[in-house]
């Protein structure tokens, strides 16, 4: 059985139902590499981000990313890299209120998750000329990914990995008690700034594929089912790397299978897994 | 124990939140003694600790740490938090994990634990009788056998001070002895100076050598035998407490002195 693509971008392009027949198109090849590397992304900062109790966090910072893409088609610069810039400072900010203290860490986040959002609506509004496909950025586009898109993807990756490898048993005791962390001389300052800038990375290497608004989904649920299904942190990870894989490969099919938006299928198998992993039945000791 | 004094505090006053919390007190804590802080709620006692731990500067004064500014003794110190301060139960670490972190430091950033952290982890769970439960989640271990771990995380980096804030909350009264008995082991094994906040008054007063009692300023500070005379203890609570001496040396029960027969013990 083959289908047309009803969104009119790809008249021509037949759609085989088998994962064999997604994968004959390039825009496919290169979806699921980015994909997978997203995923393992996501997955690994995911586990921070729900032991650190940061999905409000996480949140605010993609959102933020809709500002710094808008400021970037205004001024004429790479929306890519202008996002990057600005998500970084966004979230080196929010780092920055919740230490400074004087308003709740919650607060912070909303004013600047809302403020960078209104910011991008009236940049849009001041690059008029600009025609951008804003519904694949803020839900994700199995088409949106370039091949530049998927070497950025796998740089950030691997420079990820590098850090979370090196700094693991620091982010673990920050993560776990930061005021003995700090009795202890580790630079916990400089650890909550590593891992904001980590989230700040990811979000912006995953919004093509998932999107403005839903990469948030792969920033909390993988972590999540480990937390709900593991014991220990090494099966926490395992948990998030497996969940995070699942639910990109199988969020993909759907979205080529389906003609739907990538960030939402890929968001909602993640769900599914997260509400599977709850009632799950286990046993706590 | 010797009369070198390894914190020194001169002239110390903090203001939190617009309150003064510390006002102008002077103290110090002898190298090898087993001080205990106690005072009323909202004391200082804590935040005393915070200002040696280098966590809360003061508005004046100075305070010295082996010598050092507060804050540039990392590997000299050991710190046990209050256990409500100390994540939630379901925080996916084991014991041997928890331990194991007292092995960081800012000398050592980056990297894997190594093999001397690994026995070190252990011999310091052995110290406190955990080590049969290494593998065990840390949340599911008792209020008790959670702040023994906390101890052997902070043993687990070889302190010479060993800093507790109010490590009893939420301890049943044996398990309360037992923990008490180890950190008098621990003192005599290790060398180590202690200094333990708390609220039991009545134990602590007969377990440690030097009594600093605080309410913003310094009521008390010496042997307890001699520290309890005159009424300070009432003083600085505000005249609601009396320590009752059972005997001699060994003072015990703190009570309301206008109560009605509500002791507490």
């Amino acid at each position: 059985m083959a289908m047309m693509c009803p969104t009119g971008i790809c008249p021509s392009m037949e759609r085989g139902t088998r994962m064999v027949d997604m994968l004959s198109h390039g825009f496919m090849q290169r979806a699921l590499v980015a994909g997978l590397i997203v995923g393992t992304l996501c997955a690994v900062v995911s586990v921070f981000v729900v032991l650190k109790k940061l999905s409000f966090i996480g949140a605010g910072i993609s959102h933020s990313a809709f500002g710094g893409m808008a400021l970037g088609a205004l001024f004429g610069v790479n929306l890519t890299f202008s996002a990057m810039a600005f998500c970084v400072g966004v979230a080196l900010l929010i780092g920055w209120l919740s230490r400074r203290g004087g308003v709740s860490e919650d607060v912070g986040i909303g004013v600047v998750f809302s403020s960078s959002m209104a910011m991008g609506v009236v940049a849009l509004g001041f690059s008029g000329d600009y025609t951008v496909d804003l519904f694949s950025y803020l839900f994700g586009s199995i088409l949106a990914v370039s091949s530049s898109d998927v070497a950025l993807a796998g740089g950030t990756l691997a420079v990820a990995l590098v850090v979370v490898v090196a700094l693991f048993k620091e982010l673990l005791a920050y993560c776990f008690d930061e005021e003995w962390a700090m009795v202890r001389g580790i630079n916990t300052r400089l650890i909550q700034d590593i891992l904001m800038v980590l989230l700040a990375v990811t979000v912006v290497v995953s919004i093509k594929l998932l999107g403005i608004i839903l990469v948030s989904a792969l920033l909390v649920i993988p972590g999540a089912v480990g937390r709900v299904l593991s014991e220990n942190y090494r099966g926490q990870m395992a948990l998030s790397l497996a969940v995070a894989q699942v639910s990109t490969v199988a969020g993909l099919y759907i979205s080529y299978r389906f003609d739907v938006a990538s960030g939402a299928s890929v968001a909602l198998v993640a769900a599914f897994c997260f509400f599977a992993a709850v009632a799950w039945p286990r046993r706590r000791a | 124990m010797s009369n070198l004094n390894i914190v020194e505090v001169e002239g110390l006053t903090v203001i939190l939140g617009g309150c003064v919390v510390l006002d102008d007190i002077t103290l110090n804590i002898r190298a090898g003694s087993f001080t205990g802080l106690i005072g009323p709620n909202g004391a200082g006692k804590s935040t005393l600790l915070k200002v040696l731990l280098g966590l809360i500067q003061p508005v004046r004064g100075t305070a010295r740490v082996f010598g050092h500014a507060p804050g540039g003794s990392h590997g000299l110190i050991g710190y046990v938090p209050q256990s409500a301060n100390t994540q939630d139960s379901g925080f996916p670490v084991s014991v041997q994990d928890v331990v194991m972190m007292g092995r960081l430091g800012p000398d050592r950033i980056g990297g894997l634990y190594n093999q001397a952290d690994r026995d070190a982890t252990w011999e310091a769970m052995e110290g406190v009788g955990l080590a049969s439960m290494a593998k065990q989640r840390f949340g599911s271990l008792s209020g008790g056998e959670r702040q023994r771990a906390l101890i052997a995380r902070a043993m687990c980096g070889g302190p010479r001070l060993l800093l507790l804030d109010e490590p009893t909350t939420g301890v049943d009264v044996v398990a309360q002895d037992d923990f008490y008995n180890m950190l008098t082991r621990l003192k005599e094994s290790h060398k180590i100076t202690i200094a333990l906040v708390s609220h039991d008054v009545g134990v602590i007063t007969s377990m440690v050598d030097d009594l600093i009692c605080l309410n913003q300023k310094v009521f008390l500070h010496g042997p307890p035998g001699e520290a309890l005379k005159d009424g300070m203890i009432g003083k600085a609570y505000g005249s609601q407490t009396e320590i009752v001496m059972h005997g001699h040396d060994v003072p015990h029960r703190h009570l309301p002195v206008h109560g009605e027969g509500d002791e507490n013990g």
